[in-house]
């Protein structure tokens, strides 16, 4: 929402629409700092391959806690309504 | 013209653009925020003469705009920045500018029931800024004019 | 024996589940080559340079910054293979070295966590590191067969178009080249696989997969070769999709990386090309009868 329009409805939300397509990705960064899921097959894949454990944020919940955190600071949490307590998004 | 010259226009290269059409979901996202190739501001074809290219069809902003000389309430306005701008509280959705415009810039919104054009995004366009190849750009209007006919002479050599 | 050079492979979120033949055969081909590759501890999503910047462009920067300030904490550049993670980080990287202020904010939000964007190292495309720092010659010493009468037709992805002066189109096609096999270059290349269609219109995004891939078809390509996991992802599905609706698509999909490991003398199975949908062998059977399909 531009400046013009706060002055205009100061008691208004900021609070952002998305799309359907946009929900889960938003929703995905912010509950796990990625944007897809990986599921078990895939880690049995990767040591049969000799790859090692993914090291990204899927596991990592410490990545994913400053991620969580950068949000909040951010405002991202509140301008998409995000609920914390069932890690996804409100409307 | 000296001052036209360095007004910010968009500039659409066909030979960049992979007709992924994503300005056009940008585009309606910023104003309405909706994912809606209907709901855009400017719109991606392919092009019926070539085979894997496409055209695009924006707002050129014009010097002497044909769009606000047909308006019958005078919604639509020039600013001091060249930008032109539909005033939809003004708007009385009767489609004369759609007429009017050459390549049928502003449309009707069906459901508001007053028309929209292109408004650049107050200065930072959203279909150039997400365009992944860099097909839609933003220029001055002398680079966008020594830009297009540049394009114009290289179509030209090869329809030769 | 060359020097080891280290370099951090930012693998985003298709390559390490869905497509981790591509991070097994990167791997493979960078130890050959003397690079090793190093995993980034705690790496997130790029994030994506479509929705996350749209939505929350601050969270965009700073998560951005937060990858490659992981990857200078090990002291080294970064790579990936997406064209999508190469946008956002090479995006990223220029904005926080061109606005202080940005930069400053960014350092301010990732200092709590004890992590510093200094912005000394260099994202790089996988194109810019086998062609500009690895080197082709370094390349071509290693392979040990070739892809003799294959015809392999490259999707570039839109992204790599961005910085023309880096010339990444003719890199990529050269790195093709060096394989040995027949590159058939279409008109088609240029054109969208269809990803940023599936936001809104399904069935408009497979209708501009059918097209870029029936220009392959018409002219009898036998493989695909890319580096972008999302092009890898349509063109691979929108095949399956099609041959649901009554198509006959089999043009396999590879990753370059397969192939240059293929090239480099490794058995498919090392690298986990088991796991492609399409039939993949094919390919390589026709590169060890010299071309006879």
């Amino acid at each position: 929402m531009s400046e013009e329009q706060d002055n205009l409805y100061p008691l208004r939300k900021k609070l952002l629409k998305l799309p359907a397509a946009y929900k889960g990705a938003i929703e995905e960064i912010l509950r796990e700092g990625m944007n897809r899921e990986l599921p078990g097959f895939f880690e049995d894949e990767r040591e049969n391959l000799d790859i090692g454990e993914v090291k990204t944020a899927w596991r990592n919940e410490e990545a994913q806690r400053q991620i969580q955190e950068l949000a909040k600071i951010l405002g991202v949490d509140e301008k998409v309504a995000f609920d914390w307590s069932k890690k996804r998004i409100k409307y | 013209m000296a001052d036209t010259d360095d007004q910010k226009v968009l500039f659409y290269d066909p030979e960049l653009c992979s007709g992924c059409s994503y300005c056009m979901l940008a585009c309606s996202y910023e104003h309405f925020k909706v994912l809606d190739y209907e709901l855009s501001n400017l719109w991606i074809y392919p092009d019926p003469q070539r085979p894997f290219y496409y055209i695009g069809i924006h707002c050129s902003h014009c010097d002497d705009p044909i769009c606000k000389a047909a308006c019958p309430v005078e919604a639509i306005s020039k600013g001091e920045d060249g930008i032109v701008n539909i005033d939809q509280n003004k708007c009385i959705g009767c489609r004369s500018c759609n007429i009017m415009c050459p390549i049928s810039v502003p449309w009707k919104n069906l459901e508001r029931r007053v028309s929209f054009k292109c408004d650049f995004c107050k200065g930072d366009p959203k279909c150039a800024k997400f365009c992944p190849t860099g097909a839609i750009s933003v220029k001055t209007r002398k680079e966008a004019r020594e830009l297009a006919s540049k394009l114009i002479l290289k179509a030209e050599a090869k329809s030769k | 024996m060359v020097e080891t050079k280290k370099i951090a492979f930012y693998l985003g979120c298709a390559l390490p589940s869905a497509q981790l033949f591509g991070e097994a055969a990167g791997k493979i081909v960078l130890k050959d080559l003397g690079v090793e590759p190093l995993d980034i501890e705690g790496a997130t999503c790029c994030p994506d340079p479509e929705i996350s910047r749209t939505v929350a462009p601050e969270l965009w920067v700073t998560m951005a910054g937060r990858n490659i300030a992981l990857a200078e904490k090990m002291d080294v550049d970064v790579f990936t293979v997406c064209n999508g993670c190469y946008d956002t980080l090479t995006h990223a990287y220029h904005m926080l070295s061109e606005d202080e202020q940005l930069n400053r904010k960014v350092n301010e939000n990732l200092m709590k966590f004890g992590i510093q964007y200094q912005g000394k190292h260099r994202v790089l495309h996988a194109i810019e590191l086998l062609y500009d720092v690895i080197g082709l010659d370094r390349i071509k010493k290693q392979i040990k067969r070739k892809l003799t009468g294959v015809r392999v037709g490259i999707q570039y992805g839109c992204r790599i178009r961005l910085n023309p002066k880096k010339e990444l189109v003719r890199k990529f096609r050269e790195l093709v080249e060096i394989l040995g096999c027949e590159v058939v270059d279409l008109e088609s290349d240029r054109i969208c696989c269809g990803v940023p269609m599936m936001y809104k219109d399904q069935k408009k995004a497979l209708a501009q997969t059918k097209t870029r891939l029936d220009d392959m078809v018409k002219h009898n390509v036998d493989c695909i070769v890319l580096f972008c996991p999302a092009c890898y992802d349509r063109l691979e599905k929108g095949q399956l999709e099609l041959n649901q609706q009554g198509g006959d698509y089999d043009i396999p999909v590879f990753n370059y990386f397969e192939l240059l490991a293929y090239c480099f003398g490794h058995e498919p199975d090392e690298f986990g090309a088991y796991l492609h949908k399409l039939d993949y062998e094919k390919i390589f059977e026709k590169a060890q009868s010299g071309g006879k399909s």
